[in-house]
């Protein structure tokens, strides 16, 4: 009867509507993002100079860009042989001494292949002089974990780099 | 064309096709101005890691990308001194103007005339661009009013041009240039628009937030002579116009001697009229001094003449040496025989006092002296 199957139908649907599909791809046990920003001097509320940081606005040649990678183990087992392979951005120089992240060892490279500490890494002068590099020639930083990451932790990298 | 901060990128491409293909891959973002303005940047970190000693697939993060804003700033040089004649026209003083800003900006021109700190004002004054067809001044081809389409790091030569008015040797007039960057920021994400041929618009500071998506404007110049402290996308620089050259001067006065001893002007009173010639520096050629007595004079010729010229000072063609010379029979200029300042210097014809000085150098120093009754 017709009242009847209308009944049934708009009950059905009423069910239905509350049921959401959402596809996802399986997720990645690690969860990375990464960051760019600036840091300025600020007052705070007690009237002392601190640096605050906030995201990239005013990126005039000249600037000096912190690029902070976090990564958070969101499954139940340890996350092993950690490792952050990080080109150098474009139109970018790398600032001496900025790399960070704790229990890491940190490389750097000038031709993506070769990683090594500061004074192995060299390079051929215009005539062909070969000499180190210097830090805003390097073009590749990699941090290598020593450690596990165990489930549930986060850890955090990341370098400094000014806009050419 | 050449990238100077770019330079350790070369020593790295060994392939011949890599570094072509970079070429037309890469955008040509190096500069010493630095990076184009509206070039996005964006920090990719790849994570590997292994569970259980199995590797398992790369992660990668991508930081939200920024667009490189618009540094804008730019140089005026001046400091050049530059000799002119009293009363002349349109004489061209020459600045640079560079463009120190992340993309090619237009550069409106104003020059500035009236200012402390000189003898005179040069009037009547217009900035023209070096076209680049004959160096110099042209005042046929150098027509341009404004710069248009500056190259980061590209720098024109700019002439003002003024009218010089009359004044003393060695006086100064100081004349001013001032740029001033313009531009259309009507481009992809408010990035520079070229308007080739245009002037582009007056460009404003970007106020209030600044974005990471969108090409904001930052002024970085600095002050230059004629403007403000404050950034504001202006530069400027003066130069010195100095009086030099032909800074002849010359002056006469006249003594009266009446037959009592006193300076009664009468029939008989003895004129003696003094022409003093100064020529501060440079060189004249051919210097002329021409005096038509007055009707009811009569040149005093008797005896030895009254003619007499004293050089004080200077030289003049061939080096001749300067002492009193009297004039002992007036001599017609065709029969000049030497350079030296003696008696074929001077003529008297027509009751016209002619001296004829050749070409002087300064600083030079002549006082010529005659005399004329008055009848």
């Amino acid at each position: 009867m017709r009242i009847t199957n209308l009944v049934l139908t708009s009950s059905l649907l009423a069910l239905l509507g509350s049921f959401s599909y959402s596809a996802h791809a399986a997720d990645s046990a690690i969860k990375v993002t990464s960051i760019a920003q600036v840091e300025a001097e600020a007052i705070d509320k007690k009237g002392n100079k601190t640096l605050k940081r906030a995201p990239v606005t005013k990126a005039v040649p000249g600037t000096e860009v912190i690029y902070t990678t976090t990564f958070e183990n969101t499954i139940n087992k340890p996350a092993e042989n950690i490792v952050i392979n990080n080109p150098v951005p474009i139109a970018s120089e790398y600032k001496a001494g900025s790399a960070f992240g704790k229990d890491c060892e940190i490389l750097f490279s000038v031709d993506g292949k070769k990683f090594g500490h500061a004074e192995e890494l060299k390079i051929k002068d215009a005539d062909g002089k070969e000499r180190t590099a210097l830090p805003k020639e390097y073009t590749h930083i990699r941090w290598s974990y020593k450690v596990p990451l165990a489930a549930g932790k986060s850890g955090e990298v990341g370098f400094r780099a000014e806009i050419k | 064309m050449s990238f100077p901060e770019c330079r350790f990128l070369k020593s790295h491409i060994r392939l011949l096709a890599v570094w072509i293909l970079l070429l037309l891959v890469a955008p040509q973002i190096c500069w010493a101005a630095g990076t184009i303005a509206g070039t996005a940047i964006s920090n990719t970190a790849t994570l590997s890691y292994s569970l259980g000693a199995i590797p398992q697939a790369d992660i990668p993060a991508t930081s939200l990308a920024f667009l490189v804003d618009e540094k804008v700033n730019l140089t005026v040089v001046g400091g050049v001194t530059t000799n002119v004649v009293p009363g002349s026209i349109a004489q061209a003083t020459a600045f640079t103007v560079t463009n120190n800003s992340n993309s090619a900006l237009d550069f409106a021109l104003t020059v500035t005339n009236v200012m402390g700190g000189d003898q005179f004002d040069p009037n009547t004054c217009s900035a023209y661009v070096e076209s680049g067809t004959t160096a110099g001044y042209q005042a046929g081809q150098d027509t341009a009013t404004f710069i248009d389409e500056l190259a980061p790091d590209a720098t024109k030569t700019v002439y003002a041009v003024c009218n010089i008015p009359a004044a003393a040797n060695t006086d100064t007039g100081l004349v001013g240039l001032t740029a001033t960057a313009r531009g259309d920021f009507t481009g992809a994400n408010g990035a520079y628009a070229a308007t080739a041929g245009t002037l582009g618009a007056v460009i404003t500071q970007t106020a209030g937030a600044d974005t990471p998506g969108t090409v904001d404007i930052v002024f970085a110049d600095s002050q230059g002579t004629e403007d403000g402290a404050s950034p504001d996308a202006k530069h400027s620089a003066r130069n010195t116009y100095q009086i030099a050259g032909a800074g002849l001067t010359v002056t006469k006065t006249a003594s009266v001697l009446d037959p009592q001893g006193g300076s009664v002007v009468m029939p008989t009173s003895v004129i003696t009229y003094q022409i003093a010639v100064n020529l501060g520096g440079g060189t004249v050629t051919n210097l002329v001094i021409t005096d038509p007595l007055p009707a009811e004079t009569t040149y005093v010729s008797t005896g030895t003449g009254s003619i007499t010229i004293t050089c004080i000072s200077g030289t003049y063609t061939g080096g001749g040496a300067c002492g009193i010379v009297t004039i002992t029979t007036p001599q017609p200029l065709a029969t000049k025989t030497d350079t030296n300042l003696d008696a074929d210097f001077a003529d008297f014809t027509g009751n016209t006092v002619t001296v004829s000085l050749g070409d002087v150098t300064g600083p030079a120093d002549f006082v010529i002296t005659f005399k004329a009754t008055i009848k």
